[in-house]
């Protein structure tokens, strides 16, 4: 049950509190005062041995010689003793001799003589007895000397005291509990009137002013806590009773307000209803103007980077120019030298011997001979002179020739870590073109993503047809148009973004010059992609790789099915006409 | 070991073996082998005060005995033993006689003692001589006999006495109940008393050790008799008699004949008292004058003489009569001397003559009347039966 009063809380916390006290006194004293009852008995039986010891001499004697007065007198002085009440002395029969009674005591018959008795033995006992409803110490013993049994005693000790005794302890208890009950009902009585009476004052101010009541007062006349809350309370409930008339008195000035200014409100509803499409015709004009003000920003900025790029262009094709013209004169020049170079030690050669000590040496000369004259012939192909491009080919086809040529093989046994990967579409349109310089192409490319991989790693050769229906705003502007890919992808170091800026530029190269490659291997690459009107796009990121797009212009017949797919991201779109 | 110390030690040796193999009487060549007979006396205990002064006497005796060839020429070898005062230490004693293979039994002194002690003797057949006054010792058996007068003739005569000599018309009778010479002698004074005509006006019982008599005395006050009759011990009647007399009592006190020392207890307080004895160095007989002679030869330091303790003449008379009884017998069996001492006629005993009747008692034994007046008391006159 759960104690929702305060009162009862309190109540019942004393209560509880002096029950757990009473009882635990209770609890410790219990076993004192057994062991006290026991000690008490102990004593008196004590007593009662030690009376009979220094008598018994005496007692044997007066009973042996049938000193009945004399046995009385002994009797008597033992009784002197406090609460020794009745003595018995028999004789060695068990007849009753002499007695000292006390006042108004009348003998029972069961003790009137002694029966049964083992007259052999000797004994003493001491126990607990009831004569005539009274309770008694009952020390009964044989009395014997020098081997003669001469008779028995018999002492009553009254234990009237005894259990006074025990009565005051229990008296001593009762009382104790009864003083705990008073000091319950005093703490009751007392918090009561100092605590629950006070709050209970409070509690019904409190529902009072809850109520409405504003400006209750609560009589509280203590100095405690319970005062202070009450002074507390009544300030607080004359600061609401001011503020409800204060408020009452504003919610009537604000009414009259209120109604003027609803009229207010209304005007200016109106008013605002005029602004709003005011606000409204004026915004729409000034979207138009906007919308038209947007567009005319967008065409400058795309024809701004249009121009960016066509300048770029401009400037790139210039260089590429200047260097190719550059290069195309000295190659020329170059490659007239190195004929005799080239064909003269061939001529020696057909007059030397194997074993001759000169075949090494002149060699030599015709290979170095032959590596000049195909720097050269880079730097023909990269001053773009006689370069054929109107032979339709398949750059399918063209690829295969090329990985099965001794250039490739002659990569691949260089880079003998390098996987070569190639995924051709099989109805891969054609293109026109010079499978030669194609050829080299795809060498120098396929050459690049083997070293950018030194520690191994795949090169993927792919082919694809592809429509591009938006520009593609790559390394290069592709335009729209139907094209064939040729993508040439590592998984190595990848390229820079500076560096992209510069790859196509003949010798230069991250790499030494003469042991891998020309410096102008992708110089010949962009060379041979602007004498076939393609595109080169790259994609490439540090230490992920590098994918080199090549679009060249498809040359192939209409096909009615068409894939369809933007640059970042793919989209498979099957139309059939 | 040297030639000496082995001679020693074999000399040593075959006196000690020697002896086993011949009795005591073989080696002693003829000598007499001792007779023991017992002494029953409390040398401890409330009554050894009445006791000890008797011990003298005792020894006197024996001495006596022994110097004129002891028991049909056997030395008389005494066992004193103690009763400790009490009925129950009598009957101890006299078992412890009867283990001491004693032929013959003097004692005790008080009645309560003999009374205790005599059924144990006239069991075990050894002859049991009583100094008591009880008239219930003698009725025990055939082996118990008295030497004193009895209780009924003390208390007849004493009360006569108070009655015609003293002229008294009432009389106080006081008991240490705890002894029943006392009770006794109280009962038989209380009733002859009151047959010759006077009145017992107060009676009182007292415990043996009692000190304090302040009620007693408060009795004896109100009720005012003539005479007060004390048949205690010297202890108990002293202190009596004393804190009466403290009191403002100027009665006269009368006693039986066991107020030997009372003297000492009550003081002054005593003068005017009377008192039985069973002697006087006044009774002028020729055992009486033998034993004083002999007492004072052998106890008399210089000048200084001896006072004889009157009780302690009987004693000297039990032992003289034993050393009859046997020389009559002839022979040391206890029933032979039974038998001489049941005919035991005309005997001289220091106290009076002794003649045994059929129950063992003595007939026709005088009775000494003392009064109190000085340190000694006084012989006052004699009473026969």
């Amino acid at each position: 049950m759960k104690l929702k009063s305060l009162r009862l809380k309190i109540s019942a916390a004393i209560m509880v509190t002096c029950i757990l006290i009473s009882l635990s006194i209770a609890a410790a004293m219990y076993p004192f005062e057994l062991e006290r009852r026991q000690a008490r008995l102990r004593n008196i039986h004590l007593l009662l041995h030690a009376v009979f010891d220094q008598k018994k001499d005496e007692l044997a004697n007066e009973i042996y010689a049938d000193q009945k007065e004399a046995l009385e007198i002994s009797l008597e002085e033992i009784q002197r003793l406090e609460n020794i009440e009745t003595l018995f002395v028999y004789d060695h029969e068990g007849k009753m001799k002499a007695s000292a009674l006390s006042e108004n005591f009348t003998i029972p018959d069961a003790i009137k003589s002694i029966d049964n008795i083992d007259t052999s033995s000797n004994f003493t006992r001491f126990s607990k007895k009831q004569y005539n409803q009274k309770n008694y110490a009952e020390f009964f013993s044989s009395i014997e000397v020098i081997g003669i049994n001469v008779g028995y005693i018999r002492i009553l000790y009254d234990l009237k005291t005894f259990q006074q005794e025990s009565r005051m302890i229990f008296l001593f208890f009762a009382v104790l509990c009864l003083a705990l009950l008073c000091i319950i009902i005093l703490l009751n009585f007392f918090l009561t009137r100092s605590v629950i009476l006070p709050a209970s004052k409070l509690r019904n101010a409190m529902s009072a002013l809850q109520e409405g009541d504003f400006g209750t007062q609560v009589t509280i006349s203590s100095q405690d806590e319970i005062g202070q809350m009450a002074v507390a309370f009544n300030e607080m409930s004359q600061r609401l009773h001011r503020q409800h008339a204060d408020l009452t008195s504003a919610i009537a000035t604000k009414d009259a307000y209120a109604l003027e200014l609803k009229k207010s409100n209304r005007k200016l509803e109106q008013l605002n209803l005029n602004l709003e499409n005011m606000v409204q015709e004026r915004t729409i004009e000034l979207s138009k103007s906007n919308k038209k003000l947007q567009e005319e920003i967008e065409e400058r900025q795309m024809a701004y980077r249009k121009k960016e790029e066509l300048e770029q262009r401009l400037a790139r094709s210039k260089k590429m120019e200047a260097l190719g013209l550059l290069a195309g004169g000295v190659a020329h020049d170059l490659n007239n030298v190195l004929s005799g170079v080239v064909s003269y030690p061939d001529l020696l050669l057909l007059d030397l011997e194997e074993s001759d000590p000169m075949y090494k040496p002149v060699l030599t000369i015709k290979d170095s001979g032959i590596k000049a004259a195909a720097i050269v012939q880079d730097l023909l192909t990269l001053a773009r002179r006689g370069v054929v491009i109107d032979e339709l080919l398949n750059l399918n086809r063209v690829l295969k020739e090329y990985i099965m040529s001794p250039e490739h093989n002659k990569i691949q046994m260089y880079h003998n870590n390098i996987v070569i990967e190639t995924n051709f579409q099989n109805d891969l349109l054609n293109i026109k073109g010079s499978p030669l310089h194609l050829k080299k192409s795809i060498m120098n490319l396929v050459s690049n993503a083997a070293e950018a991989q030194p520690d191994g790693g795949t090169i993927r050769i792919s082919t694809y047809n592809r429509y591009v229906d938006m520009p593609i705003r790559g390394y290069e502007h592709v335009d729209e148009g139907d094209y064939v890919v040729l993508e040439v992808r590592d998984f190595g170091v990848g390229i820079s973004e500076k560096d992209q800026e510069r790859i196509f530029e003949p010798f230069y190269t991250k790499k030494t010059m003469g042991r891998s490659g020309t410096g102008l291997g992708m110089a010949v690459v962009w060379g041979t992609m602007q004498d076939h009107n393609g595109y080169i796009n790259i994609k490439s990121k540090m230490n992920q790789g590098t994918t080199f797009e090549l679009f060249f212009r498809q040359q192939g017949r209409y096909c009615p099915r068409r894939l369809k797919f933007r640059c970042s991201q793919v989209i498979w779109e099957i139309t059939k006409l | 070991m040297n030639r000496c110390m082995k001679l020693f030690l074999c000399c040593f040796l075959i006196l000690q073996i020697f002896p086993k193999f011949f009795p005591e009487n073989v080696i002693a060549n003829s000598s007499p082998e001792p007779v023991n007979v017992a002494a029953i006396l409390s040398i401890t205990g409330i009554a050894s005060p009445h006791n000890k002064p008797l011990i003298p006497l005792i020894e006197l005796a024996v001495d006596e005995i022994n110097s004129n060839g002891g028991l049909l020429g056997h030395p008389l070898r005494l066992m004193m033993l103690d009763n400790k005062s009490t009925p129950i230490g009598s009957i101890q004693a006299a078992r412890d006689a009867v283990l001491g293979n004693a032929v013959a039994v003097i004692g005790a002194h008080w009645s309560s003692h003999s009374l205790a002690m005599a059924p144990v003797l006239q069991k075990a057949a050894i002859p049991m001589i009583s100094l008591s006054t009880n008239p219930d010792i003698t009725l025990v058996g055939d082996y118990i006999f008295r030497i004193n007068f009895n209780d009924i003739f003390q208390g007849e005569m004493l009360a006569r006495f108070a009655r015609t000599t003293l002229g008294a018309q009432s009389a106080a009778v006081l008991k240490n109940l705890n002894e029943a010479y006392c009770l006794t002698l109280a009962k038989y004074f209380a009733g002859h008393f009151r047959e010759l005509g006077g009145k017992i006006l107060f009676e009182s019982g007292y415990k043996g050790d009692a000190v304090d008599f302040k009620e007693i005395v408060s009795g004896i006050k109100v009720a005012a008799p003539d005479v007060v009759f004390i048949p205690g011990y010297s202890r108990d009647s002293g202190f009596l008699i004393k804190q009466a007399h403290m009191q403002g009592i100027k009665t006269v006190f009368i006693g039986g004949d066991a107020w030997d020392d009372i003297r000492v207890y009550a003081g002054d307080a005593l003068d005017g008292s009377f008192c039985t004895s069973v002697w006087h160095p006044r009774m002028d007989n020729p055992a009486s004058r033998h034993m004083q002679a002999k007492y004072h030869q052998k106890y008399d330091q210089g000048e200084i003489e001896s006072k004889i303790n009157f009780s302690a003449v009987p004693w000297y008379d039990a032992f003289m009569l034993l050393k009859d009884a046997v020389k009559r017998a002839k022979s040391l069996e206890r029933a032979d001397i039974r038998d001489a001492l049941a005919a035991t006629r005309e005997f001289q005993g220091a106290s009076g003559t002794v003649n045994l009747d059929l129950n063992g008692d003595p007939v026709g034994k005088e009775m000494v009347i003392l009064k109190y007046d000085s340190d000694t008391p006084v012989f006052f006159r004699t009473l026969m039966p």
